[in-house]
């Protein structure tokens, strides 16, 4: 090993990164043993809180439903809902809901749904919270809960305010 | 100083130059077809900003325009460190913006964690020599350098930060509410299938293997120790080079499974190239050059 020549510094560098990387990689798992809301992930250094969660047979899922006319309803896709991949929309969805916004987020949510022909059939949407026996959803596949709507907003295409604006003009 | 480097096998430069081509490759890869995703999600509502890593020195986003610019200088860096090109400089500022972007991305309410090693291995290459081979920068010079240990330590360093992650990973689930007992199995098969109900509540669509598995408890003790054994035991894949190899190819596997029964995409994992620095892939040159 000692045939081999080094720049000077060169190991001394190596080392301060290797002590520096793995301490920051590890610095994260003292957030175990902060108290529950004083603990903060990060990244890249993270403490993995997924893992830690505690998980019951019950889950709450907070998401937004197209209800239809004729009443029926079905869950709303959620790249009418944000950006950046399911997770990350359930994430905001869910953040927006704790900041008492859903009432203004499900409007905007409505006024996409009003833009998009596709959807035409779509009369309101609905931002509810679902609780989910697990086990029942699992085992006899289907996705089932008991919902408490938290904000609605009908869908509002332009044909129908048309008429009624042609006749404020007349 | 010597001693601490003792441990460290002289290793081709072609081996660490081919893991930094072949990383920066992935990421070109990752990042080129996110960049339309990244750029909606710089115009996102900014009440949902919630910085995380360096971003935390943000007290708002900044604005879009100023994000896509650096978003595509990251792209820019990508192409270079993939290609070796002024290493001693493009390693390090490949490495800064790359942090940086993914933090960004990650500042909107949810951390993609499956990014962290590959921000490590970025930081590990970008400050190591790790273009004196397989790159423009050793065309350039006609440089043909000797195996040394300063080509190996940056893998080592790199198989280090892996096993750190996933030791992270299997701390957090023994020291959760479950403690020892996350092993029976019943968080895991719970976490499943909270992340079905959560897919299809948002209109996409749960694994069948979800549904399939669910009811049979006992393969979920068994992935669950199975996954504890690789997270807690990752540092041991450190001691020795076969044993970290195997601890490779497993943990390859479990990514798969974790695929196949959540629907989750680790891609840097899934792709094989988070592992590549525990193998010899210069060895696939010499088979070709045989050939």
């Amino acid at each position: 090993m000692s045939g081999y020549s080094w720049e000077r510094g060169e190991r001394g560098r190596a080392l301060t990164l290797a002590v520096a990387m793995l301490g920051a990689a590890l610095y994260p798992l003292r957030q175990h043993f902060r108290p529950a809301g004083q603990k903060r992930d990060g990244f890249p250094l993270s403490y993995y809180p997924m893992f830690s969660a505690r998980r019951r047979q019950f889950a709450i899922v907070v998401y937004a439903v197209a209800v239809h006319a004729d009443g029926s309803r079905h869950f709303l896709d959620y790249h009418l809902l944000g950006g950046g991949g399911l997770n990350q929309v359930r994430r905001q969805l869910r953040r927006v809901v704790d900041a008492g916004r859903a009432g203004g987020f499900v409007e905007v949510v409505a006024a996409r749904v009003a833009a998009d022909e596709e959807l035409a059939d779509i009369a309101r949407v609905e931002i509810v919270r679902g609780e989910f026996d697990l086990d029942v959803c699992l085992m006899g596949h289907r996705t089932e809960g008991e919902e408490t709507v938290l904000a609605s907003a009908d869908v509002v295409r332009e044909a129908d305010v048309a008429p009624e604006l042609e006749g404020s003009a007349r | 100083m010597r001693k601490l480097f003792s441990g460290v096998t002289a290793t081709p430069a072609a081996r660490l130059g081919l893991v930094r081509a072949v990383i920066g490759g992935y990421t070109m890869f990752y990042l080129l077809r996110r960049r339309d995703l990244f750029r909606k999600l710089a115009r996102t509502d900014p009440e949902l900003f919630a910085p995380v890593g360096p971003c935390r020195v943000l007290a708002k986003p900044i604005p879009a325009p100023v994000a896509d610019a650096l978003t595509d200088a990251t792209l820019a860096s990508t192409a270079l460190f993939t290609l070796g090109g002024g290493h001693r400089l493009t390693g390090k500022l490949h490495s800064a913006l790359l942090t940086w972007t993914l933090s960004y991305r990650n500042s909107w309410s949810m951390v993609f964690h499956s990014d962290n090693t590959l921000v490590f291995h970025t930081l590990v290459l970008g400050a190591a020599r790790a273009a004196d081979a397989a790159s423009l920068d050793a065309l350039a010079t006609r440089s043909r350098p000797a195996p040394h240990p300063r080509y190996g330590w940056p893998l080592d360093l790199m198989n280090a930060a892996s096993a750190v992650t996933y030791l992270l990973a299997g701390v957090a689930k023994v020291v959760g509410p479950s403690g020892w007992g996350w092993a029976r199995g019943d968080s895991m098969r719970r976490q499943v299938a909270v992340d079905a109900v959560r897919k299809e509540a948002f209109g996409s669509h749960a694994a069948p293997a979800a549904y399939l598995l669910y009811r049979f408890r006992h393969l979920f003790t068994a992935f669950a120790v199975g996954s504890l054994v690789l997270e807690l035991g990752a540092p041991l894949g450190l001691v020795n080079r076969r044993v970290g190899r195997l601890w490779a190819v497993a943990t390859f596997g479990l990514h798969w499974g974790i695929r196949v029964i959540m629907g989750i995409r680790f891609r840097y994992q899934m792709s094989g190239v988070s592992f590549i620095s525990w193998f010899e892939p210069e060895r696939l040159l010499t088979l070709f050059r045989r050939r």
